[in-house]
């Protein structure tokens, strides 16, 4: 069946070709720059992160947010990691492109100096003062390429404004290593989702004018790290393993100005998990503020059935890189943030707990998840109407696996501190502590951090407000 | 059948050693007592399709000598099929990382049954030898005896040699199942009526069916390395790219199963190709077309296929590409790429990273020198 050249070719790797060396258009999905523009008029949407350069749209634009000529400010774009590649084409469009009169009102670069990383080959170039597309290019000894940054040296003054912009920037690397088109496409699809999440998010927060929302638009990343999970909490156990190895994970991290840790309902969840909640109620759970909770940058309302996984916990997606986010809780309405718009219930038909962590009750073989609720309540205090202290949710439903539709069952507990808002958040393989700046219906969730703990490491990633 | 082989066969029922001889005459008397209820067939009497359960219990040794288990015991003796067998999948079937982050989320039994399938009693039972996956004795060991197509001479063995050993029939105890009705507590029980793992079929409905030695005529060229689809040579063998100009503006390209004895791509259900056309400098505005098969959920359990684009054995596949949507200068040439992806996302995320190859460039070509098609 098999001719004899066709055996030589199954025993041999593929033919190694010597490459020639060609152009192939690089998207970034990831930027960081000295600084960028932060203003209130427009700080939802447009607050003229660097990513805006790189997205292909000349009506965005990074714009620097220094406060002086813009001169020694840089940004940086992250490509695809690109083994040898002799050089790098840039188009940029110089300037704020949206319209001539912003182009004229604000700055743009002159002189700037143009370096490739990680290979450090700088050069410097003379922007022209004109709107539409410019080029340049800079060579390399072959060999990796994987981010370039723009230096601003001297400005064209603006006419009204010292902010100084950049538009759009395209690259084109010249290399011996294969082009992968659909990789390039992803990293440029992903660039326009983090548009399209900042679009919407913008309107849910105008849509909110008036009602205060407890949210701030942006939060950075501060910090991420990862240590191994201790052995007791590598064991097989009940139902609850998971959850309890994510709660003493988190209680590992001292508190700290701002995000204070969550001692009480750390302590709470601990004996709640030794009992497997015996002290909680069957409710039913409303709230009285039930406005979505946008996406915004690191933080982010929890996907429901994330819960194999957990969402990645690195990264900053601020910058576009796909990555780690705090988690709310799977509702996704504001309410749930303060205990005091929580309306709690009793209700006699919920099935038991265990049945439910087990998926029995039939409301569980249905495609649309279906979520059952207990309660631990506050100490009552005259004159106020009860409140909840802690909120267990078990959701369940059929999910698309490999095998076809599988049960899935996912446990949530959510605890409030002594003042009502939400300090711990406890999902099976994650938990979170939320910092609150302020005080009553006009505080906002500051800080947090989130711990996984799956099979090998424990990993943080903290945000702050910005 | 060469004479060679004529004389290797007819060798083994006499030629054995007395272990062997003594073990046929009790199966014949156990045939006798199975009508009265009060033996239990050995499995291995039954043709090779009873060594396996397509996944539904783990293989059973039965008296097999726990040393025995293990490739080591093979190694002194068949070092140059133990190295074979080192380089193939079924070495790698338990440990590779594609299959690893596929179970993790949910980790079946029924999985461990084909992927590791000595571990007794599900994941926890995986232990060195069971993790050495799709292994010797997997194979060619029952009740402390070898299972063969043919006895050699000098073999030291107890061997029980089974006619239909080098048939398709054994491969099918792995390579052909449906979609399993997975119970609550995790167990699987019993299959559906949709194939998962439809293999053997597509050979059987194939050109190559009734070949003789099968799977093995092919897969078996480089003794127990068993290339396939992780194989780059092997695919390179079964995929066939061609491009030529219809016109100016239309590219032809066609893609021939011209090697494989099944459908390309075949197995695990997320297996795909995807045949891609573009200009380097426009990568987002890539042509693609996927072949594989596309499932849905099906009504009673298990998933059905929606769509399947796979290509029968010697079948070739045409497509047109107009260069003009691909955006791009028009004397930038047009690159062609077909690429095997063993998983359902071909970039995963750096959390979801198996640690091995996604996937693989089959052919890669260029329209530079292209002629007009004939
Ligand atoms: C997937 C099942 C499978 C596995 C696993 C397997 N074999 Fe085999 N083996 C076969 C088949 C089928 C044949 C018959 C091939 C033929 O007809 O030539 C065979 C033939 C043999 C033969 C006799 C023919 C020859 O090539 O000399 C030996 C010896 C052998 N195998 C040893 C081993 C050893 C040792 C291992 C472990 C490293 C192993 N096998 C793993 C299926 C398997
Ligand atoms: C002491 C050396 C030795 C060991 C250990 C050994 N074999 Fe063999 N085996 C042989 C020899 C010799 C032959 C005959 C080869 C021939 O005649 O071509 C053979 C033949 C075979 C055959 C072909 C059938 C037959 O009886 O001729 C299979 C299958 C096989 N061995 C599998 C195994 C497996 C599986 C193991 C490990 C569990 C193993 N062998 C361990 C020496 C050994
Ligand atoms: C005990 C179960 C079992 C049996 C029997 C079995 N296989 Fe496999 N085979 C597997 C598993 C599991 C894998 C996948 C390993 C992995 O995860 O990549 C596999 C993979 C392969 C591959 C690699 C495919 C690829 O895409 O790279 C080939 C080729 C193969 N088997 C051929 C055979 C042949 C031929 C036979 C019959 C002689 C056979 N197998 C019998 C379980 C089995
Ligand atoms: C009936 C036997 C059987 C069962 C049960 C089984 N598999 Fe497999 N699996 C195979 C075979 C055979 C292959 C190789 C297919 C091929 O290459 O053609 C395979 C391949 C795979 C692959 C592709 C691996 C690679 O190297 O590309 C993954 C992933 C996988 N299986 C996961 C699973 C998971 C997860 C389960 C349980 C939910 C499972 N399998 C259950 C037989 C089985």
């Amino acid at each position: 069946m098999m001719r004899p050249l066709l055996l030589v070719l199954l025993l041999l790797p593929a033919a190694v070709r010597a490459n020639a060396a060609f152009e192939r258009r690089l998207y970034a999905d990831r930027a960081d720059s000295s600084s960028f523009l932060w203003n209130d008029w427009n700080k939802f949407q447009e607050n003229y992160l660097p990513l805006y350069a790189a997205d292909g749209d000349p009506m965005t634009a990074w714009v620097e947010g220094a406060g002086d000529s813009g001169e020694g400010e840089w940004i940086r774009f992250y490509l695809s990691r690109l083994e040898g590649t002799e050089a790098l084409r840039l188009r940029v469009q110089n300037g704020y492109q949206k319209s001539t009169n912003l182009y004229k009102a604000n700055a743009r670069p002159q002189q700037i100096e143009v370096k490739l990383l990680p290979s450090g080959m700088t050069q410097a170039f003379t922007l022209e003062d004109q709107a539409g597309w410019q080029e340049l290019r800079i060579t390399q000894p072959r060999g990796r390429l994987e981010a370039v940054e723009l230096k601003v040296v001297s400005v064209y003054a603006g006419s009204k404004y010292t902010d100084l912009a950049v538009s759009d920037v395209e690259f084109y690397a010249t290399s011996v290593t294969p082009d992968n088109p659909a990789a390039e496409k992803a990293r440029y699809e992903r660039v326009l989702s983090w548009k399209k999440d900042r679009v919407a998010a913008a309107a849910v927060f105008k849509a909110s004018t008036g009602a205060f929302m407890p949210v701030l638009p942006r939060y950075t990343l501060k910090a991420t790290g990862a240590t191994p999970v201790p052995d007791e909490l590598r064991s097989d156990g009940n139902d609850w393993i998971y959850m309890s190895a994510s709660l003493e994970a988190l209680a590992a991290f001292p508190g700290e100005p701002g995000l204070p840790r969550p001692d009480g309902s750390i302590a709470r969840a601990r004996a709640a998990l030794t009992s497997t909640f015996a002290d909680f109620v069957p409710v039913q759970v409303v709230t009285t503020d039930s406005r979505p909770l946008p996406v915004l940058d690191n933080l982010q309302p929890a996907r429901l059935w994330t819960c194999y996984e957990g969402p990645p916990l690195w990264g900053d997606t601020s910058t576009g890189q796909v990555g780690g986010y705090l988690e709310l809780p799977q509702f996704g309405k504001v309410g749930f943030l303060r205990a005091e718009t929580v309306g709690v219930f009793d209700v006699k038909d919920n099935p038991s707990l265990a049945d439910a962590m087990a998926g029995r009750p039939s409301q569980c073989s249905s495609d649309t998840t279906h979520t059952f609720a207990w309660a631990q309540m506050a100490p009552a205090v005259p004159g106020q109407p009860a409140r909840a202290a802690a909120l267990l949710t078990v959701s369940c439903g059929m999910i698309d696996s490999r095998e076809g539709r599988e049960r899935a069952v996912l446990a949530e507990l959510l605890s409030y501190d002594e003042a009502g808002y939400l300090d711990l958040f406890l999902r099976e393989r994650s938990a979170t502590s939320f910092g609150w700046r302020g005080a009553g219906a006009g505080a906002v969730l500051s800080q947090g951090r989130r711990v996984g703990a799956w099979t090998d490491t424990v990993r943080m990633s903290e945000v702050a407000g910005p | 059948m060469t004479a060679a082989m004529a004389t290797r066969r007819g060798a083994s029922p006499s030629g054995g050693g007395p272990g062997v001889v003594g073990r046929w005459a009790r199966s014949v008397g156990c045939a006798a007592l199975l009508l009265s209820g009060a033996c239990r067939p050995v499995a291995a009497e039954l043709g090779v399709e009873a060594l396996f359960s397509q996944g539904l219990a783990p293989v059973s040794l039965g008296a097999t000598p726990p040393e025995e288990r293990g490739v080591a015991a093979c190694e002194g003796c068949h070092a140059g099929i133990v190295a074979e067998w080192r380089g193939s999948r079924h070495a790698a079937a338990w440990t590779n990382g594609i299959f690893q982050r596929e179970f993790k989320p949910r980790p079946l039994d029924w999985c461990v049954h084909c992927h590791a399938p000595l571990a007794p009693a599900g994941v926890a039972s995986v232990d060195t030898v069971a993790a050495e996956g799709v292994s010797c004795a997997v194979c060619h060991l029952r009740e402390g005896e070898i299972l063969a197509a043919a006895r050699g001479d000098d073999s030291p063995h107890h061997t029980r040699v089974m006619g239909d050993y080098d048939s398709e029939r054994l491969c099918a105890g792995c390579h052909q199942f449906n979609f399993p009705v997975v119970e609550a507590n995790g167990e699987v029980k019993r299959y559906t009526d949709h194939p998962m793992q439809d293999t053997v079929a597509e050979f059987r409905a194939g050109p190559y069916a009734g070949l003789e030695q099968a799977c093995w005529s092919c897969h078996g060229k480089f003794g127990h390395s068993l290339p396939g689809a992780h194989a780059l040579g092997a695919l390179q063998h079964a995929a066939t790219l061609e491009r030529c100009w219809e016109d100016r503006r239309q590219l032809r390209v066609t893609v021939t199963n011209s090697g494989a004895g099944h459908k390309l791509p075949s197995g695990d259900l997320h297996r795909h190709l995807i045949l891609r056309v573009w200009r380097a400098s426009e990568p987002a505005r890539l042509w693609e077309a996927f072949i594989g098969r596309a499932f849905e959920p099906a009504p009673d359990a298990g998933k059905r296929v929606r769509l399947d684009t796979a290509i029968l054995p010697l079948e070739s596949r045409v497509w047109r590409v107009a260069v003009g949507e691909l955006g791009g200068g028009r004397a930038e040439p047009v690159s062609i790429e077909l690429r095997y992806i063993y998983t359902e996302d071909e970039i995963p995320t750096p959390q979801n990273d198996p640690g091995e190859p996604t996937s693989v460039v089959v052919h890669r070509v260029s329209t530079e020198g292209a002629a007009l098609c004939p």
